[in-house]
């Protein structure tokens, strides 16, 4: 954001700049040049020259010192002049009128590196004169031999002269442009490369991300070049390191394409890598003289093994059907024409530019590229989350599933270990109980003692069912508890009616609960057996306000008039505790015509209450 | 009735099913037993027409003699008489081929007429028996090995038995039943007693193939009895 804000200025300055030039600058382009001897400082010979001036045109092969001189009248312009120029290459000093009045630094070996600096310099009022002045410049320069790129052969820029404000203005556009630009995109790539480097450490497996963090620093580290004007080495060995650069980060930048395709050829990998050392090798072996030849050899044939790399991406990127293809192809593309346009500039096809693209619309290729990785590092992780979160989920449920087959079994060994116990209860009370009972009501004489060691088997029998017993499906106790009766009253030659409805569905009674009732049931049908003197008996059973309605109704004697009081009494005591048992209500009335009424009515959904004391609601069972 | 055999360990018990089975078939023949062995050991002997067995016997179980009376002496009737009165019980003795059960504590004449109609042709069948049949010959039935399969097509159910069974499992009675279907009370005892005999055959069946399948008996051997 705040470098596109300072590109707009840049920009916006630059045009006033140019205005304002025309207007108030004087531009100096014709003037004398004479070469030094080499190691000398004294000029030889003076020749006109235009400006902007290469050595190359009229000083092939020559390093080291070269004089301008050209004279100038003073402007007209209050406040302070200066002197702008635009290019020095490599350095100079200025003297004015014989003073010397700036230097762009270091003139002997080794030489500040100001190629790609502007200069800006005060022309002191004290020195000028009204009538004119003479400006001489010394440039120290190396010929296009002994350089690795056509910018940093020797030369010097048309020169301005105005006031110190409007060319202040020009220098400082050209400074932005050439090295602050430079600079900014020289911090923000590195910051990516490390960050890319961090990636790489922490996903080793993404080797992409490796060799494009390396790619970055690479550039970041040959981007220096533009800035870095005082370097402690020979100026050749200077020239040889910045272009040997070149070859690790295209293998770098070659890696990471093959790696982010997932592709390995390994005469390529290894060609690349093994023309990391023999390029500074072999631009040693050129010598100074030929090293511009042999660097664009150089640079050449790594612009091809880029092209080259770029094809292999896209025909595989294609063949995988690749997402990267479109976004990696136009970026890709763009970096292609930019290494051609340089290529041109280091081949002399193009003339050398004011500012170089190069340096700062290949980084923004750089940053669109590592901006993509991190999109796919992210979707990565988003993907790993999501599968983790699922996975977490799975496991949860499995973990609870477990729990939950763990308390089942738990509750089932529980359940056979109870039901096992009440089995072998049940079978020492038939086995001992039961045999001596038996016994009794088989082997006594008197009618009493059996008919009571029979109820007391009975009883016996309905306690360990109750003790046992499962819960029972309300329609298969129905049809038992149907059979019985209606086998019994028949037998006993009364006519039966038996008037159930149908129990709610999928309705179980608990085993207390059923052999109670079926107690019940039974005492009620020998009581009208035995006494009632009835010759029909209805029996209804219905299902209603969560409980169940019981009524027996016979056409015999009415409840006052039967015979054997003692034996009567004691059952319909049984009937009435065992209906208080269930929390349950129970009412003796007349029936129609003449006989007697059992009414009973007991809840079934265990502790649902019941309308206690009120008999009157079993009457809702009466016939339709 | 000529010869019948009473398997009891109770010694007052033993004494008076003897008399309830002279009551039934006056000048009936007795033969006791009061163990497993021993009642084994009087089929090996004799010939029966009648057996009252009680299935808790101090040396195993009296089923065991029912299955060998089954298998030795096809016409012998063999009645259960226990003090059990739950299908858990009785329905394995029908299975092993029981003709049907006496509950024990029954008034003599009671146990007189059941044992009379029994040996008439109609054995008792409960809700809770008609429904564990049913359950056996139908619900049960695709889990079981095909050989037994096999074997049942033979002793399958017919659409009236099952129906027959259906209305006994609602606890309607058999003449009830027999005034339903428009049958007399002698067709509906008969379809019951078919129903004990299939019983006792798909039972026969389930058994020897266990047998088999745990390597006691050869198949090819048992299914010649």
């Amino acid at each position: 954001m705040r470098s596109c804000l300072r590109w707009i200025v840049a920009v916006l300055v630059a045009f006033m700049a140019q205005a304002a030039a025309g207007a108030a600058v004087v531009e100096i382009r014709q003037a004398e040049a004479a070469r030094a001897a080499p190691g000398q400082e004294a000029p030889l010979e003076w020749r006109g020259v235009a400006l902007p001036h290469e050595w190359d045109a009229d000083f092939p092969e020559h390093s080291g010192s070269v004089w301008y001189r050209m004279r100038f009248a003073t402007p007209a312009a209050p406040g302070l002049l200066a002197l702008y120029v635009q290019r020095a290459c490599t350095n100079l000093e200025v003297y004015l009128n014989g003073e010397l009045i700036g230097s762009g630094g270091l003139m002997e070996a080794p030489v500040a590196r100001n190629c790609y600096y502007p200069q800006l310099f005060s022309l002191p009022r004290s020195v000028l004169r009204p009538e004119g002045n003479e400006l001489r410049v010394r440039l120290v320069g190396f010929s296009s031999g002994e350089v690795s790129a056509r910018q940093r052969a020797a030369g010097l820029s048309q020169l301005a002269i105005g006031t110190q404000d409007e060319l202040e203005t020009l220098h400082e556009a050209q400074l932005f442009w050439n090295i602050t630009v430079a600079q900014v995109i020289a911090v923000t790539i590195s910051v990516l490369g490390l960050s890319m480097l961090a990636l790489a450490a922490l996903r080793r497996r993404d080797t992409y991300l490796l060799y494009f963090g390396l790619f970055l620093i690479g550039w970041a580290l040959i981007s220096t070049r533009l800035f870095i004007r005082n370097v402690p080495l020979p100026h050749l060995a200077t020239e040889i390191l910045i272009c040997s650069a070149f070859a690790p980060v295209l293998a770098c930048a070659y890696l990471f394409l093959m790696r982010l395709i997932q592709r390995r050829y390994r005469w390529m990998d290894l060609l690349l890598v093994l023309q990391v050392p023999v390029v500074p090798l072999v631009l040693a072996a050129a010598g100074p003289q030929h090293l511009l030849r042999v660097a664009s050899g150089v640079y050449n044939l790594l612009a091809i093994e880029f092209v080259v790399c770029v094809a292999v991406f896209f025909v595989a990127a294609w063949k995988d059907h690749r997402r990267e293809f479109w976004l990696m192809g136009v970026v890709l593309l763009v970096a292609v024409v930019l290494v051609a346009v340089e290529i041109g500039l280091q081949n002399n096809l193009l003339p050398l530019p004011k500012i170089h693209v190069i340096h700062f619309a290949m980084p923004l290729v750089f940053l669109v590229i590592g901006a993509r990785l991190i999109q796919l590092f992210v979707e990565a992780l988003n993907r790993a989350e999501t599968v983790n979160e699922e996975l977490e989920q799975r496991v949860a449920d499995k973990s609870r599933e477990i729990e939950r087959s763990y308390e089942q079994l738990t509750t089932l060994r529980a359940e056979q270990a109870a039901h096992g116990e009440r089995q072998r209860i049940a079978s020492d009370l038939h086995d001992d109980l039961g045999a001596k009972l038996l016994t009794i009501a088989q082997a006594s004489d008197s009618e009493r003692v059996s008919g009571l060691a029979r109820q007391a088997l009975d009883e016996m029998r309905l306690s360990v069912r109750g003790l046992t017993g499962q819960a029972a499906r309300a329609d298969e106790v129905l049809a038992d508890w149907r059979a019985e009766t209606v086998s019994r009253l028949v037998a006993a030659g009364i006519q039966a009616q038996w008037d159930a409805g149908p129990p709610p569905e999928g309705l179980v009674l608990p085993a207390r609960t059923h052999v109670q009732l079926t107690r019940v049931l039974r005492e009620a049908v020998s009581n009208v057996i035995r006494h009632s003197g009835a010759t029909a008996c209805t029996v209804r059973i219905g299902f209603e306000q969560a409980g169940l309605a019981l009524a027996v109704q016979d056409n015999g004697r009415g409840w006052p008039d039967r015979a054997g009081a003692s034996q009567r009494g004691h059952g319909l005591l049984n009937i009435e505790r065992r209906a208080r048992n269930l929390q349950g209500t129970h009412r003796l009335s007349a029936g129609e015509g003449g006989g007697a009424l059992l009414q009973l009515w007991v809840p079934l959904a265990g502790s649902a209450p019941g309308p206690r004391g009120d008999a009157q609601q079993s009457a809702n069972i009466d016939p339709v | 009735m000529n010869h019948a055999l009473i398997v009891e360990d109770l010694p007052e018990i033993r004494a008076w099913l003897g008399v309830v089975a002279c009551c039934a078939f006056p000048g009936l023949q007795v033969t006791s037993a009061a163990r497993r062995d021993e009642a084994l050991a009087c089929v090996e002997r004799q010939s029966f027409d009648l057996a009252l067995i009680d299935l808790g016997l101090p040396d195993g179980n009296g089923l065991d003699v029912v299955a060998a009376l089954r298998r030795r002496q096809p016409a012998a009737l063999p009645v259960v008489v226990t003090i059990y009165d739950d299908d858990e019980h009785l329905f394995p003795a029908l299975q092993a081929g029981a003709f049907g059960y006496l509950l024990k504590e029954q008034p003599q004449d009671t146990l007189v007429a059941q044992l009379l109609r029994m040996t008439q042709g109609e054995p008792p069948l409960s809700p809770p028996i008609a429904r564990r049949v049913l359950a056996h010959f139908a619900g049960a039935r695709e889990r079981r090995a095909a050989e037994i399969r096999q074997l049942e097509e033979e002793v399958s159910l017919t659409v009236r038995e099952t129906e027959v069974l259906q209305r006994v499992a609602k606890g309607y009675t058999l003449p009830e039943i027999a005034l339903q279907f428009g049958l007399s009370r002698h067709t509906v005892s008969d379809y019951i007693k078919q129903v004990y005999r299939k019983l006792n055959v798909s039972s026969r069946a389930e058994a020897a193939l266990e047998a088999a399948r745990r390597g006691l008996v050869n198949l090819n051997e048992s299914s010649g009895h």
